[in-house]
């Protein structure tokens, strides 16, 4: 059970990320595996075939679109978009985030 | 629970995502190939995106493309992953399966079409003769809130019969106001109809005032009969039927206040009866065209006796609507008591009494209803049965099929199918089968029903209208084939997945041979039993349908005429009218004859005739004009035939029958004796004794029955009569001058029902001959499938063996010697087969005997025959199979294993 509850966290943290990397501008799966990487500097490094699991549930929930369109170099790709639901998720759940960590900040008093 | 579910949840509920979810489902449902592609692009994508980073960073290619794997971790799982997300669950491998099993069917046209074929035919048979059960025994008749009415009937304990009421038995119920509410008397009859011109003869029904409201029915249009419409001088009025207001009216309101004339009265119409009322009993003779009351019966009938007042004139039919609350038990225990408070009845026999019925048993008159449910019960026995075959010979290709299917069963098994997902499959494959049988019986089930409609049951019961394919019977049909064909085929699937779970891959079956013979010799011995069991059953019908009648019927012409006019002629008129006619007719014929009741008839009246002092016995009895033994061709014994001067003016006399001879003088010579007959004022004289003649249609009653025949012309009431006339040749060539001598003699009277006797015949035969042949239809797939069956279960077991008569050949064997083993193998598993089957068919006879009045014994040739054929046939299967495996070269056979 232990095993399951550490991969609800670790899968709430990622679907943030993505929806986190999403706000600006849409973006193909490894264009999103790369953002995640280089903002949080590889500390939260997964393997990147985890990320496709968690897109597509996002997707599934209506809290991401997507499209197919070409990449830079000319292949077909799987655009990912934030949906309004999605913004919404994303702010509550920063909000949610920025309050939780403040709480453990204070009782780890490093606040 | 996910924390950022519950967010989304609670911003955007549950209907909206559910639906998402369901769009996105469906079209990877729809496109699934797209979607696959999708899927493997978008990985793919990702791939090569790092492959060529890392190869920008100066890796190396082969390097770079391993190092993006590790990095992606398993892609197959992760394409697996995503596609589940889309994916239906457990409906995803039902999916495939049923494909698969649709495919299976379309690569297999034969073992389809034999499986399919015979299971469609057979639920639809099934549904077609629910829906006709169902409409004559269970579809509301039209009478409103059915439960709280009950039939009435007279019953005599001595005789055991079921009779008419009378009118002062009426007037009893009628007066158990505290329990009745409402109570009706009716009888149908024929009258003669002119709407605006030319006679036509149409079934009335004559009821009471109370009719509607006992019933409970409401008009289409006007207003029903009321009691002040059955009060004696009341206006003629009458309701017209829904189908001759639609045939001869237009539908057109205007039909109230129109007149016709019945019997010559005229009467205005005042209302139209609703579309699916035809009266309370289904087999009275024709649905009804007019109701009108009873108390214009004396005025439409002069002839009529005091029907009013005297308790022995029984010819009403009766039902009572009951208070609330009242149940049709206390109603009886009420007319019980009413009984013993008349101490003078007439009637003698002890326990005779009202006998209260709810009303869903009195759809019949209560004689003849054990004949009909008898009747469908046996129709739907053997339409079940059908069904039963066809699931037994689904069952019997599935197993031999389950032999081909060994290989792809063990190879599936080892590439890591569960036993429990080839089972599934299995299921789901015979599923597809049978829906497709369920599906194609939907025709079969209609053109049945429509067939069924054409079929002139009037014998047992009259033409249901309205009888149309009726779903609830259908899906009853449907749902029955469904549940035995599945569980038909559960042993079968578990066979087969457990072949494959079991063997290795190449694992041989050699050891289960036995129980392999052990399955040959149980379908030799069911076939058995059906073909022995089937063939008596047929025969029985058979020989019934073509029972002696006692009588003649080919070359007879007969017609329904009434040159009484309802009984507005006078006797004398009336006599010299069906005198001048039958000269007329004769002088153009062989010989003509008139009688009061045409054969085989439903009616059963009777006389009473006294067999001691004060005791006395209802006898059928027909009256008869000279002639009618000669053009019946009927032999009189004894004496002499109804002659000429047999009429008002000479001494009263009477013809009987051997059975009512042997009734009424065991042993001696009935000629000569006198009989005295309730009503009547003198004995009437025996003279003659006539052969027995089949009175009623077959499958009513015993063949000999007693019967008196009384000469027409000393009838005191005159009626309409049915004119026989036989003629040389085709008696319908005749028609035309029998209907202008009619028109010439009596231009009042209408000439109906003109036809031959035989075809009057034939109806009375036709219930007992559909069913003889539904029968033998079954019969004949039952043993078609059964040998079918036979052949598949003996050739399987031989293929199962190629492997050893393939090795038995290479290392030497004659052919011809291996192809004999295997055949006399296969003859030693038939005889044994039919050892335990012998018993089996005797102990299914037995049973049939037991159910089904006349059915025969099964003689020793029919055991025989059988027995031989099927021993035979399971000999052939093993030869065939054995001599077809012995032809292909042995090395390939063991190449391919």
């Amino acid at each position: 059970m232990g095993k399951t509850k550490e991969g609800d966290l670790l899968q709430g943290t990622l679907d943030m990320l993505i929806l986190k990397s999403l706000v600006r501008e849409h973006k193909h799966g490894y264009a999103i595996a790369e953002s995640i990487a280089a903002a949080s500097e590889d500390a939260l490094r997964v393997e990147e075939g985890a990320l496709y699991p968690a897109l597509h549930r996002l997707e599934l929930k209506g809290l991401l679109g997507s499209e197919w369109g070409l990449s830079d170099n000319n292949r077909r790709a799987k655009y990912y978009r934030l949906t309004t639901a999605g913004r919404k998720t994303l702010a509550a759940e920063t909000e949610r985030w920025t309050r939780m960590s403040a709480a453990i900040a204070r009782v780890m008093g490093t606040a | 629970m996910d924390p950022h579910e519950r967010g989304h949840r609670a911003s955007h509920g549950n209907g909206l995502m559910r639906f998402n979810v369901f769009k996105l489902r469906w079209r990877a449902l729809f496109h699934r190939r797209q979607f696959e592609q999708d899927v493997d692009d978008e990985l793919a994508f990702h791939l090569a995106m790092r492959r060529e980073k890392l190869s920008g960073d100066g890796m190396e290619n082969s390097a770079a493309r391993s190092a993006a794997h590790a990095r992606f971790g398993n892609r197959a799982r992760t394409g697996e992953i995503l596609r589940e997300m889309r994916g239906w669950g457990l409906l995803e491998p039902l999916w495939q399966d049923v494909h698969f099993g649709l495919r299976q069917l379309r690569l297999n046209p034969g073992f389809s079409s034999a499986a399919i074929l015979p299971l469609a035919l057979a639920i639809g048979c099934a549904a077609a003769i629910l829906t006709l059960t169902d409409a004559v025994l269970f579809r509301p008749t039209g009478v409103k809130d059915p439960s709280r009415v009950a039939a009435v009937y007279s019953f005599s304990p001595a005789t055991n019969r079921y009779l008419s009421d009378s009118y002062p038995d009426f007037r009893d119920v009628h007066s158990l106001s505290e329990l009745v509410d409402s109570a009706a008397a009716y009888l149908r009859t024929s009258a003669n109809i002119r709407l605006t011109t030319g006679a036509e003869s149409m079934n009335t029904e004559l009821v009471t005032g109370d009719y509607f409201r006992a019933a409970g029915i409401a008009p289409t249009l006007g207003r029903p009969l009321i009691p002040e419409d059955d009060r004696p001088g009341a206006a003629p009025v009458a309701l017209v039927s829904y189908a001759l207001w639609e045939s001869r009216y237009q539908s057109s309101a205007s039909v109230l206040g129109s007149v016709f004339w019945m019997n010559g009265l005229s009467f205005t119409i005042v209302g139209v009866m609703p579309r699916d009322y035809q009266g309370m009993l289904l087999d009275w003779g024709g649905a009804p065209s007019f109701w009108a009351p009873l108390t214009q019966f004396g005025r439409l009938f002069p002839g009529v006796p005091d029907y009013q007042n005297r308790r022995e004139v029984q010819m009403l039919m009766m039902l009572a609507r009951l208070r609330p609350g009242v149940s049709v038990t206390q109603l009886q225990a009420a007319l019980d008591v009413a009984a013993s408070r008349i101490p003078a009845d007439p009637r003698s026999g002890p326990g005779y009494r009202l006998l209260a019925l709810p009303a869903a048993e009195a759809r019949f008159f209560p004689a003849y209803r054990a004949a009909t449910v008898r009747f469908l019960w046996m129709l739907l026995a053997v339409s079940l049965a059908a069904v039963a075959i066809a699931c037994f010979n689904l069952a019997n290709l599935l197993l031999a099929r389950s032999a081909a299917r060994h290989h792809e069963m063990r190879t599936r098994a080892a590439v890591g199918a569960s036993r429990v997902r080839l089972l599934q499959q299995l299921v789901v494959e015979h599923a597809v089968l049978v829906g497709c049988a369920c599906a194609l019986s939907v025709p079969v089930a209609i053109a049945v029903t429509d067939w069924l409609r054409t079929v002139q049951f009037t014998y047992v019961f009259r033409p249901v209208l309205n009888l149309t394919a009726d779903w609830r019977a259908l899906g009853i049909g449907m749902a029955a084939g469904l549940f035995t064909a599945v569980l038909a085929g559960v042993a079968p699937a578990i066979q087969t997945a457990h072949s494959g779970i079991a063997c290795g891959l190449k694992a041989g079956r050699a050891s289960r041979a036995g129980l392999r013979d052990l399955f040959v010799c149980g379908q030799v011995a069911c076939a058995l039993a059906v073909l022995v069991s089937a063939t008596v059953l047929t025969k029985t019908l058979h020989d019934t349908g073509n029972a002696r009648l006692g009588y003649e019927a080919r070359g007879v012409l007969i017609g329904s005429l009434d040159v009484s006019n309802g009984g507005t002629v006078s006797r004398d008129d009336f006599f010299r009218l069906d005198r001048t006619l039958l000269n007329e007719v004769r002088s153009q014929s062989s010989g003509a004859a008139l009688a009061w009741q045409v054969l085989p008839t439903t009616t059963r009246t009777t006389l009473d005739v006294q067999v001691a002092p004060e005791v006395w016995k209802p006898l059928p009895f027909n009256w008869v004009s000279d002639g009618y033994f000669d053009v019946l061709r009927i032999p009189i014994l004894e004496g002499r035939d109804i002659l000429p001067a047999d009429d008002f003016h000479s001494q009263p006399v009477v013809v009987v029958n051997r059975s009512a001879a042997a009734l009424l003088w065991p042993g001696e010579n009935p000629v000569g004796r006198h009989l005295r007959i309730r009503q009547e004022q003198v004995d009437r004289e025996v003279v003659g004794l006539a052969e027995d003649v089949r009175l009623h249609p077959l499958g009513q009653s015993e063949p000999a029955e007693p019967c008196l025949f009384l000469p027409l012309f000393q009838r005191s009431a005159p009626t309409g009569l049915t004119i026989h006339v036989r003629t040389p040749g085709n008696p319908l060539q005749l028609a035309g001058t029998l209907r202008q001598i009619a028109a010439r003699i009596a231009p009042d009277a209408a000439l109906s029902s003109v036809r031959t006797l035989e075809e009057q015949v034939e109806t009375g035969v036709q219930p007992m001959r559909v069913a003889a042949q539904a029968t033998a239809a079954v019969s004949a797939l039952g043993i078609a499938l059964a040998l079918a069956g036979i052949f598949a279960s003996a050739a399987y077991r031989v293929t199962q063996q190629k492997k050893e008569i393939s090795i038995r050949i290479a290392i030497g064997a004659q052919p011809a010697r291996v192809v004999w083993s295997f055949a006399a193998r296969g003859l030693w598993v038939g005889v044994l087969g039919a050892c335990i089957g012998l018993p089996l068919a005797l102990w299914g006879v037995s049973l049939l005997r037991a159910a089904i009045v006349g059915v025969g014994v099964a003689g020793p040739f029919l055991l025989g025959t059988a027995t031989v054929t099927l021993v035979v046939a399971a000999f052939a299967a093993a030869f065939a199979a054995a001599s077809r495996i012995a032809r292909v070269q042995p090395a390939d056979v063991l190449r391919v294993q």
